[in-house]
């Protein structure tokens, strides 16, 4: 059998660079209206009244009152409405939405809906807010002991930003209401997240919301739970017009409002001893949610959860909040909580290892955890971890130390140069027992008569390569040609619910029931005859997570990576130029090398982005960066190559030894980035994105 | 209804410029088409031939207003600063339609190709068709051509056909300086621009041109600021120096947007302005 890493052509290629894909914004149904949201315009406060214009024949309002079911977005709780009754929480928030054949129609009407409100004081920033959404904390060892013993005390807050997924397919779904059924087409992650959330909001049972996902161009976590509310609005109204409602957001508008990473406020204190090594370390980690929970506490989470990045210290407080404020509710952008907490705990280190006088690595490699060790919330580590090998890789291969060494000299002229190192990990699948006590994954393979075998499951490939690497795992254990297994696009009527497509759970968690059922069927395989395997999850349970306690083991297993990044500031205009990024990773076996090559630079540069030039701001309620002009992404011309390695970690837990790499790659660019202006500059940087005008007030 | 014309030649669009009713000139559309504002009357001339054109005589060049940015990069007698601004506009696909004519037309304060225009004094020439049925031409300076945020002084008969530029404004200089500050390396709109022309002879400067992008309503040159510096020896500029940056302190008035800050705006300026004029020290 050949090494499953090695690439193939992938399963979309065709359809995809021969321009057939068919995204939901290319759909037509026959009598298809459109639909247009008509969102608040205040940050907070009370609708007072509502004047509609003439509504000619053919053209509909739906709003709140037409909701059969509950007026609530089912997410995590359900507390959002999808249509306001009246109270405004955040600028853009849905009031109502006109429907009807011609778009321009639809402008033209919506321009003449006048709605007065009452406003009252809004808040807008983590400073500000003064509502915890949702908080926890966690404590290990004698943390007030060791303060209290400390020979030194140290104190640094990070600041992080927003980040866009910017995906290049905007939001859309069509819904469609035929014989007391309602099916949602749409570009989406999680077809059974819409589908609970369809159901709640028409008052509909299992078998009468059907979920079907198009070809989807990128989600990045952004179509985690934004598809759940369009699919809600346009099921509520094609079931009023009987009609099937398309409703596709412009990028402005997708931009305005669906959820972005949150920006963060990191608050750090770190005690040392005599010996100048770390005893304890206090962290409060704040995020803007934004106006509703959604997805914060579970991004709240992660964020706690990496609060000592990869290193093991002994006692520990570290508490955080999702603070509520009248801005669009944050969710969903790969990395989940854990970019904002590995900038900070990445800085930190390095800033207490510099003030020591010594090279951070060399500070930093006194801490790193080994297996055995226990995690910050008293889980364990219990498998290889394979920093030492990574950092001698990326000694190798970028000649850090060195660099380091030469750069940290006085530098004089226009151009100075830095490089930086982060160390990081990324928890694999759904933080504690959630695999277990709410996913509970079922995926399903079926052997038709021709002994070609289709793959069901609910898990969306995005672009991320998902239907390719699956039919791989199924092939390869099948020992069958990849051309004999096929997968579609999910639909509800056909597929199990084998979970979301996030958090680094597709390859590892489905994968593996994948392979599992692969490996039943070829026990009973017979030439020409039908057979169908259905396998459930099955949880690993080593330390159990406490969710109250926050305690235990948090992710069965963990991803590695290791990122250098060199740079060139031009001191003159404040900007930077990439001379080197390196990258080694742990994500236990690739399936598919180039696909998982495909992840790794694409999530490094979304991370360089997020630490350079990502910048977006909230103006008194309002996203000030909406369009893809104004909100800066990387372009080919500011990347350069970068060297990216693998290292062989396989885990027993996942299909062929494969671990989460989805997420992995953007988690630890934007410390590494940082680090390496800082060694340019020789001045200490806290704040991201690190954009030429935050930078220049410190040249 | 709206109507679209595809004219052959300059005499057919002022021909349909003259009518009674409004109509928009577009060409490559690069900044027309993200306005979506299309209910009007459309003239597209980016099949004009004329339009096209760049030539030289001894004293000036010539380049027709329908020239794309790609035409422009890969000819010869467009002046180097010129084209060093031109290819850092948008992306290549961008740089295949867009004009230079319709960069001007739009005279948007990010517009790249203005300050290095204003620094070369250059001439926009217009046309347009009396009613006795006459052909006219006239020449206006860019400075006077444009008057504000997308404002211009053209007729609703009129049309520009080209831009000239004196030779002596750019060919005896001694070294160019150009450089874009955008948010990222392409398809960006400018944070700020700078372009610098100066002319050294015997040690002593002859001429000197600057003119900055991005940080006004319109490019900004100051024949004042200017002056101050010509006739200055090299070995006395560290002198001047501080009076230039002083009287570019006080002109230049940024401001903050999506895009950067006006402190930022300042403070990168000042320093290019600095290093240009440090430049051969």
């Amino acid at each position: 059998m050949k090494d499953i890493s090695i690439s193939v052509k992938k399963k979309d290629h065709e359809i995809k660079t021969s321009g057939r894909a068919i995204y939901v914004a290319d759909m037509k149904f026959e009598g298809m209206f459109y639909a247009k949201v008509i969102r608040s315009t205040i940050a907070k406060g009370k609708i007072k009244e509502i004047s509609l214009p003439n509504i000619p024949d053919n053209y509909y309002i739906i709003d709140a009152k037409d909701i059969p079911g509950k007026n609530a977005l089912k997410i995590v709780e359900s507390e959002q409405p999808i249509f306001s009754e009246g109270n405004i929480e955040y600028m853009g928030e849905a009031i109502m939405m006109i429907v009807g054949p011609d778009k321009r129609k639809i402008e033209e009407l919506s321009e003449k809906i006048k709605i007065t409100y009452e406003e009252e004081e809004p808040v807008f920033t983590i400073e500000e807010a003064y509502e915890k959404l949702v908080s926890y904390h966690y404590e290990k060892g004698d943390y007030k002991k060791a303060f209290q013993n400390a020979d030194e005390i140290l104190e640094e807050t990070f600041i992080t930003g927003y980040q866009e997924q910017a995906y290049i397919e905007p939001q859309g779904v069509i819904g469609i209401y035929e014989n007391n059924k309602i099916t949602i087409y749409g570009s989406m992650q999680c077809p059974y997240y819409v589908k609970e959330a369809v159901m709640l909001t028409m008052g509909m049972d299992d078998k009468h919301v059907q979920v079907i996902q198009n070809v989807t161009g990128g989600g990045f976590g952004g179509k985690e739970d934004y598809p759940s509310m369009i699919g809600c609005q346009v099921a509520v109204a094609a079931k009023k017009v009987k009609r099937p409602v398309a409703l596709i957001l412009d990028r402005k508008e997708d931009m305005l409002v669906t959820p972005k990473r949150h920006p963060a406020r990191l608050k750090y204190r770190v005690a040392l001893n005599n010996k100048k090594e770390i005893t304890a370390i206090e962290a409060d980690i704040r995020t803007n949610a934004g106006a509703y929970l959604g997805l914060s506490g579970v991004v709240l989470q992660r964020a706690l959860i990496a609060a000592i990045g990869v290193y093991k210290i002994e006692n520990l407080y570290v508490s955080g909040a999702a603070m509520k404020t009248n801005t669009v509710p944050n969710g969903a952008y790969r990395g989940f909580g854990a970019p904002q907490t590995f900038f900070a705990i990445e800085m930190l280190m390095n800033h207490i290892g510099e003030k020591l006088g010594l090279n951070p690595l060399e500070f930093k490699k006194k801490y790193i955890a080994k297996k055995g060790d226990t995690t910050a919330t008293n889980g364990k580590y219990h498998y290889h971890v394979p920093l030492d090998e990574m950092i001698d890789k990326a000694e190798k291969i970028s000649g850090y130390s060195k660099k380091y060494k030469k750069y940290s000299k006085p530098q004089t002229g226009r151009y100075r140069r830095g490089i930086g190192m982060s160390l990081f990990l990324h928890g694999c699948g759904f933080t504690g027992s959630a695999e277990r006590d709410y996913i509970k994954s079922i995926a399903k393979l079926v052997k038709n008569e021709d002994d070609t075998v289709e793959i069901f499951v609910s898990n969306t490939d995005m672009g991320q390569g998902l239907h390719t690497t699956f039919s791989k795992i199924v092939a390869n254990t099948l020992g069958i040609p990849l051309e004999k297994v096929y997968i579609n696009n999910p639909d509800t009527d056909k597929v199990p619910n084998s979970g979301p497509t996030v958090a680094s759970r597709s390859i590892m968690i489905v994968g593996k029931l994948l392979e599992r059922a692969a490996k039943k069927m070829k026990e009973q395989w017979k030439p020409h005859e039908p057979l169908t395997i259905i396998e459930h999850y099955k949880h690993i349970d080593l330390i159990p997570w406490d969710i109250e306690k926050f305690q235990g083991d948090a992710y069965p297993a963990y991803s590695y990576g290791l990122n250098v990044v060199e740079v060139e500031v031009d001191m003159l205009l404040a900007t930077t130029k990439l001379l080197g990024v390196w990258g080694i990773f742990d994500v236990g076996k690739a399936i598919d090398k180039n696909i998982i090559m495909g992840q790794l630079q694409g999530g490094m540069l979304q991370g360089i982005g997020y630490a350079s030039m990502e910048k977006m701001e909230n103006k008194n309620g309002q996203i000030y960066q909406a369009n893809m002009t104004d909100y800066m992404i990387p372009t080919a011309k500011d990347t350069i190559p970068f060297n990216i390695e693998l290292i062989d970690n396989p885990y027993e837990g996942g299909p062929f030894g494969a671990k989460g790499a989805g997420e992995l790659p953007l988690v630890g660019v934007a410390p590494a980035y940082v680090a390496a202006v800082e060694n340019a500059i020789n001045k200490n940087i806290t704040e991201i994105p690190l954009t030429p005008e935050k930078l220049m007030e410190k040249l | 209804m709206v109507k679209g014309y595809y004219p052959k030649t300059i005499n057919e669009v002022l021909e349909i410029l003259s009518m009674e009713e409004e109509h928009m000139l577009i060409c490559g559309g690069s900044d027309l088409m993200v306005t979506k504002k299309f209910a009007q009357n459309m003239i597209f001339i980016n099949q004009i031939e004329e339009l096209k054109e760049i030539k030289e005589d001894s004293n000036k060049i010539y380049i027709g207003a329908g020239c794309v940015y790609k035409e422009m990069i890969d000819n010869e007698i467009i002046p180097e600063v010129l084209r060093e601004a031109i290819k850092h506009i948008a992306s290549p696909a961008i740089r295949n339609i867009a004009s230079i004519g319709g960069n001007i037309c739009n005279a948007s304060p990010a517009g790249d190709t203005l300050p290095v225009l204003y620094a070369m004094d250059a001439i926009i020439v217009k046309a347009f068709i009396n009613k006795d049925g006459n052909l006219y031409i006239t020449r206006v300076p860019i400075c006077d051509f444009i008057l504000g945020v997308r404002k211009i002084a053209l007729e609703k008969n009129e049309m520009v056909i080209a831009i000239e530029i004196d030779k002596e404004s750019y060919k005896n200089m001694t070294y160019s300086y150009y450089k874009k500050v955008g948010g990222r390396k392409s398809s960006a709109i400018s944070k700020l621009s700078f372009v610098g022309l100066m002319k050294i002879e015997n040690n002593i400067i002859k001429d000197v041109k600057m003119a900055f992008g991005a940080v006004g309503p319109t490019a900004l040159r100051s024949r004042e600021g200017e002056k101050i510096l010509i006739g200055t020896k090299i070995s006395d500029i560290e002198e001047k120096k501080e009076a230039v940056i002083n009287f570019y302190d006080k002109l230049i008035i940024p401001i903050d947007d999506q895009r950067s800050t006006a402190k930022y705006r300042k403070k990168a300026c000042l320093n290019l302005l600095n290093d240009f004029i440090t430049y051969k020290n």
